[in-house]
């Protein structure tokens, strides 16, 4: 797993681009920020980066044309596309052009650095295993057996595949959307909170009779799975 | 603004009734003219040529009675039972043009046979008076017709395009109303005749219905969004400035939360309200294809499974093979919004159900709750935007879910009904095109 990311920002919101660039270099990486379409292109194709965040309205050079200059130059850097539009057309044009993932504003940050994550595992290919495990709870996808300090729990379809999307990203929020997203494959808002009730329900049966507690809510953000704190 | 002055105020002999009847008039005057001119000499050649034949006729008899000699011709002429018609006018003269002998005008006579006789010679005319006057009467009275005939024209004319004009003359001066008052409520006067103006008048009238009910929903849904997304915004601005007023920081880490929450939900209710614009306005963008039922309603009922469970009702499926033609998303959407909702209202113990089936048109997809029901005054609100019936003020939820759900139904072409007994639950009733 890649600690430290070196990436591209190209955005010309400087509020958008401040908040992006602040949070990311909290968590430890290296943000390169340019604010006009032909400055990050200039940025892509000069250095190599982990991955790319790039703003579809620019000054200059739209973002989409910003990434399939990019695609022509052979630059194979993973890009996640922001766009204010929420519509599916951007959506296609965006992946067309040549991006890999695409999150429409207002964002949460949370949900941006798992995507990161997310593009630049993609990226390296992380050779998969049959087995995950965190702190003393482990889970096996073929037996889909879970364990938690040696006791078998017995977990339900959805509760098993919520499990298991924690476990494959340790002391990482997830975004209410991405599980949705991951769990359901829904893409709605749903009126009731399913996800606070499906959490819930599986902190029951993980949590509740063991310490350290290890599923954490962080308010307006997220879950995360964490052995303290 | 300023086309509509100038059809205000558009001169008389601008107006199509006019310049209809104008055409018409100046036609009918140039055919009876035309008429007139081809006619009259055609006749007239006709009418001569038949005296002619018969002034070639009696002067030969004239020639035969003057070759007895000029007396005995004269007392003939004076007689007239030799020759049988006193009316012709002859006159004889000889060599050196003296007359000799003349009876009646043959100047006058429009057409004249000469024979000579000897040193005499015979002139002998066909009779005018009969033709003349018959013409000149004719003219008369053609032209007494005509003038008739004009006037008929005209006042018939101007009246009949007056009135069938009057479903364009009304319409204009409706479409005149509603610009200057604003007002869309007026309607052009219906007569219930079956002429082609008449559906204009009828159609105008539907797209100003339309428009009148686009309008009054638009403002609306704008009153309630603006009331709705007051409340949010009031306590997303209100945790952030009592947050600001408290020196605990772990107080103002929890209302930072708080204030992500509460713009989540805003950015929420924003999407379903641009959702419910979309299809309502048929922009949605659609990917119809051949959709399975049971399969949007067992991915619904895994949806919702843990929080019915949670709630202690049961989410029953009874699914019966139909595959209807839609949008397997939008679908989703809606049937979980029905779910949802109806899960909201049916107590502890409660059971809802979802069902599929197929009928003679349509693929059906039924919920049916055992929850308090729905009170008979409510049905036909429930689905505005923003309605709750008021029991379930204090409920989550955004309000929104079932002018969603009755918009994608809608921009699918499908229809959804609810019906309900207080008390006993309600049953939702999804009808989808087949596939």
């Amino acid at each position: 797993m890649i600690d430290s990311m070196r990436l591209a920002l190209i955005e010309d919101d400087e509020r958008i681009g401040e908040f992006v660039e602040k949070g990311l270099a909290q968590d430890g990486h290296v943000v390169d920020w340019s604010r006009t379409g032909p400055d990050g292109l200039a940025d892509l194709t000069s250095r190599t980066y982990d991955a790319a965040i790039v703003d579809v309205m620019l000054p200059g050079k739209s973002g989409f044309d910003v990434i399939r200059a990019a695609r022509q130059r052979h630059i194979t850097t993973p890009i996640i596309v922001l766009s204010a539009r929420d519509a599916v057309d951007d959506r296609i044009t965006g992946l067309d052009a040549g991006a890999d993932d695409y999150l429409t504003k207002p964002f949460s940050f949370a949900e941006l650095v798992a995507r990161l994550h997310a593009l630049v595992r993609r990226a390296t290919t992380a050779p998969a295993s049959y087995r995950l495990s965190y702190a003393d709870l482990s889970l096996d996808i073929r037996t889909r057996r879970v364990e938690r300090a040696g006791t078998a729990i017995q977990l339900q379809a959805k509760e098993f595949a919520l499990l298991e999307y924690l476990l494959r990203n340790p002391e990482r929020v997830l975004s209410k959307t991405m599980i949705l997203e991951h769990v359901w494959e829904y893409g709605f808002d749903p009126q009731t909170n399913v996800v606070d009730v499906l959490v819930s329900r599986l902190r029951a049966k993980v949590d509740r009779d063991f310490t350290p507690k290890l599923i954490h809510t962080l308010r307006g953000a997220g879950y995360v799975l964490r052995a303290e704190g | 603004m300023s086309s509509a002055r100038k059809a205000e105020h558009r001169r008389p002999w601008r107006s199509l009734a006019f310049r209809v009847n104008a055409w018409y008039v100046i036609v009918f005057i140039a055919s009876i003219a035309a008429l007139v001119a081809t006619a009259v000499p055609t006749v007239r050649r006709a009418l001569d040529r038949a005296d002619s034949v018969v002034v070639e006729d009696r002067v030969e008899r004239h020639v035969a009675v003057l070759a007895t000699g000029l007396p005995e011709y004269r007392a003939a002429v004076a007689h007239a039972d030799a020759l049988g018609d006193p009316e012709v006018p002859v006159r004889i003269r000889d060599n050196h043009g003296d007359t000799l002998y003349e009876h009646g005008d043959v100047a006058a006579a429009h057409i004249t046979a000469v024979r000579s006789a000897g040193d005499l010679h015979l002139e002998v005319g066909a009779p005018r008076a009969p033709w003349s006057s018959v013409f000149a009467e004719l003219r008369t009275s053609a032209l007494l017709l005509a003038l008739g005939a004009l006037v008929l024209a005209v006042c018939g004319g101007y009246v009949l395009t007056r009135r069938g004009l009057r479903p364009v003359r009304e319409l204009a001066a409706t479409a005149r109303d509603v610009i200057r008052s604003g007002d869309l409520s007026r309607r052009v006067p219906e007569h219930h005749s079956t002429d082609e103006l008449e559906e204009v008048s009828t159609l105008f009238n539907r797209v100003l219905a339309h428009n009148q009910a686009l309008v009054a929903g638009m403002r609306a849904s704008l009153d309630n969004a603006a009331h709705d997304l007051r409340t949010p915004l009031t306590r997303l601005r209100g945790t952030a400035e009592v947050a600001l007023r408290s020196d605990d920081p772990a107080a103002a880490r929890d209302a930072l939360g708080l204030c992500i929450e509460q713009s989540d939900q805003l950015l929420a209710m924003l999407r379903t309200l641009l959702d419910i614009a979309e299809a309502e306005s048929g922009i949605m963008k659609l990917d119809l294809q051949p959709v399975a039922l049971p399969r949007i309603a067992r991915d619904v009922v895994e949806l919702y499974e843990h929080v019915a469970d949670e709630h202690g009702v049961a989410l029953a499926l009874t699914a019966q093979d139909v595959e209807v033609r839609a949008d397997p998303a939008r679908l989703r959407q809606a049937l979980a919004n029905i779910v949802d909702n109806a899960l909201k209202y049916t107590p502890r113990g409660g059971t809802v159900t979802i069902s599929t089936e197929r009928a003679d048109e349509a693929g059906i997809i039924r919920v049916r709750d055992t929850g308090e029901g729905i009170p008979p005054e409510a049905l036909p609100r429930i689905w505005d935007r923003l309605y709750r019936a008021e029991p379930s003020r204090s409920r989550p939820g955004l309000g929104l879910g079932l002018s969603l759900v009755k918009a994608i139904v809608d921009a699918h072409g499908g229809k959804i009904d609810v019906a309900s007994t207080p008390g006993a639950g309600a049953t939702f009733t999804v009808a989808l095109p087949l596939a």
